[in-house]
């Protein structure tokens, strides 16, 4: 039973950091209409910044996000203009093809710059542990949680209380529409991709903290966040949380009853499950086509 | 209708395929014979992923997973049992043929990318429990022994392979061909085309998509076979590998999506090139192939969407035009 306990408590820490990194993909999604097959390779990169900024200065990861999210702006933003701008009105599967590409170009980049050795940073809390009764957690965990949590939050309140985050969310429900009543969304569009690649660096950035990073290790990221946001539900950013957490559960419990390695086989099942029998996800719509 | 096969089985086609079936009799040399299996054997994978991806613009990024399964299949039954390849290569099909079906089922009524994405868990979630089967009894790879015969589809020499291949190549270009021109084929390029206005006269999208897909699965799972009796190994990094699926789009979409020639030009060109780049470059840098590979498809998307057949077809149009 204590074993239960502590699997669902270690999932749920791990399932908010996932939530910040699916979210990412779920802003960009739903605010840009762009199927972005590269997001986990994002994520990827964050990592391997997160490594280097510790592995040359000494200090803390988190400490690199002060290095880490302008440059990770100044990539958005060349990606934006060479590449995701000419997509937005290209059809679905020119989206695919060229973010698939995009993803290769970023694995193997990685792999030539970085090589193929899996690399990790141990923090000076790597082994300090919190102890409430039966439960043990790790500083890592809580920090990377503490931290993703606090940039969720900070995310909901713009989105939900200002007049720039009710803009967005008018756009992502209809861009047209939005765009009839004045809202500019050209402007809309750099603060998506901006919300986007924060979620990206932080959630990089908490994960290097407890978990290695090696160049593929972004196609493994890609298939979880899209996972998380068809459970969740296409178009609903509270649906990409509750998907998450759901998702880290699913992963300790059966990496701890069965084999980690078939996770990856319960995504698939999951995700054929949610298609079949509810395609709108757990709190989304989904036009359906026939 | 628009008319999106800009060879069909035609004189030029027809006389590609017989050049093809000369190639191989010009020279006994085994590295022209292995390239040119190569070039036949991708060339027919590129053409059964054309007919759900190119011609029913279903973008499948996983086609990979049938093509292990059906090497896993023809290859454990022979190496472990015994039985003939020609039975696992119709087993491994007709398997290939029902997993299409199940994630056929569960996206084509969604939007397309739902589609893709299936594709690409499906091949990552085969490969994982394969490995975890594989680890579990028997070691992870399995190498296939060879007892030259056509009932043990294993041959003396080389070129016995590369007439497989060829004549692999041949039926799903007759398929395609006969397809294309049937009531199946324009009910299928009207959905690939615009499928609400498909449905709006009446035709049942979802089932056209289904049986395209499972034609496209069959026939995968059958080539994935073929090229385990060929490498005679077997082991799930490789047989599930994702470069395989991204190779079948990039050969099509190089040589011409959605025509019948595309795959084949594709290949032909790609598939020696790529060879090439390996052996010349050597195991150490082989990532580069692969970044090529990327940029290859953002540039041809943004720039040649319609790959090289199109640019020879718009190229033949604007001589005549001149004459």
């Amino acid at each position: 039973m204590e074993t239960i306990f502590q699997l669902i408590t270690t999932g749920f820490l791990t399932g908010i950091v996932y939530a910040l990194m699916a979210l990412g993909l779920s802003i960009i999604f739903g605010l840009m209409g762009l199927i972005n097959f590269a997001h986990g390779d994002f994520v990827m990169l964050a990592m391997y910044g997160g490594f280097f900024f510790c592995h040359f200065s000494g200090l803390d990861p988190y400490f690199g996000l002060l290095v880490v999210v302008p440059l990770f702006f100044v990539l958005g933003a060349g990606i934006y203009r060479g590449l995701f701008r000419h997509l937005l009105d290209a059809p679905e599967e020119s989206q695919i093809i060229a973010t698939f590409g995009l993803s290769f170009v970023l694995q193997y980049g990685a792999m030539l710059f970085f090589s193929t050795e899996y690399r990790s940073v141990v923090t000076k809390y790597a082994d300090q542990i919190l102890s409430l009764g039966f439960l043990t957690v790790d500083f890592p965990h809580i920090f990377s949680t503490l931290i993703a949590g606090i940039l969720l939050a900070l995310i909901f309140v713009f989105l939900y209380f200002t007049n720039t985050g009710r803009a967005i969310r008018a756009v992502s429900e209809q861009r047209r529409g939005a765009s009839l009543i004045g809202i500019h969304v050209q402007k809309i569009y750099t603060i998506a991709i901006g919300l986007g690649l924060s979620c990206v660096a932080f959630s990089g950035t908490a994960l290097i903290t407890f978990e290695s990073v090696h160049p593929t290790i972004g196609t493994h990221f890609n298939l979880l966040c899209w996972v998380i946001v068809v459970l969740g539900g296409v178009g609903s950013l509270w649906g990409t949380v509750i998907g998450a957490i759901i998702i880290a559960e699913m992963e300790m419990i059966i990496g701890f009853f069965f084999a980690p390695v078939l996770t990856t086989f319960a995504y698939f099942v999951i995700f054929l499950a949610i298609l079949m029998i509810r395609p709108a996800g757990l709190f989304g719509y989904v036009e359906r086509r026939a | 209708m628009a008319k999106r096969n800009y060879f069909s089985l035609g004189l030029p086609l027809f006389a590609l395929l017989t050049l093809m079936g000369i190639l191989p009799i010009l020279s006994s040399h085994h590295f022209y014979l292995h390239m040119l299996t190569l070039v036949y054997i991708f060339a027919f994978f590129s053409q059964a992923w054309n007919l759900i991806s190119g011609f029913g613009k279903q973008f499948s990024l996983g086609h990979v997973a049938f093509f292990g399964l059906g090497a896993y299949v023809t290859g454990i039954l022979y190496a472990d049992y015994g039985i003939s390849p020609w039975v696992g290569l119709l087993l491994g099909g007709v398997l290939g043929a029902l997993l299409s079906l199940v994630i056929g089922i569960a996206t084509f009524r969604l939007r397309a990318f739902f589609f893709t994405l299936s594709t690409i868990a499906c091949a990552e979630a085969l490969r994982v429990l394969i490995t975890y089967w594989r680890l579990a009894s028997t070691g992870l790879g399995t190498t296939i022994p060879s007892k030259p015969g056509l009932w043990n589809l294993s041959f003396e020499t080389e070129i016995g392979y590369t007439y497989f291949a060829y004549f692999l190549l041949v039926i799903i270009v007759f398929v395609t061909a006969r397809m294309i021109h049937t009531r199946i084929g324009f009910y299928l390029l009207a959905t690939g085309g615009d499928e609400e206005a498909a449905m709006s006269l009446g035709i049942n999208t979802f089932r056209i998509k289904l049986l395209v897909f499972g034609i496209s699965g069959f026939f995968t799972a059958v080539g994935g076979g073929f090229y385990c009796m060929y490498t005679r190994y077997v082991e799930p990094s490789i047989a599930f590998n994702i470069d395989f699926s991204v190779q079948f789009a990039v050969f099509t979409i190089v040589g011409g999506i959605g025509t019948i020639a595309g795959p084949i030009i594709g290949s032909a060109l790609l598939v020696p090139l790529s060879t090439f780049f390996r052996s010349w470059i050597g195991g150490l840098f082989t990532p580069i192939g692969y970044f090529t590979y990327g940029i290859l498809l953002i540039v041809i998307i943004m720039f040649m969407p319609g790959g090289l057949m199109k640019g020879i077809a718009s190229l033949s149009k604007s001589l005549r035009g001149r004459a």
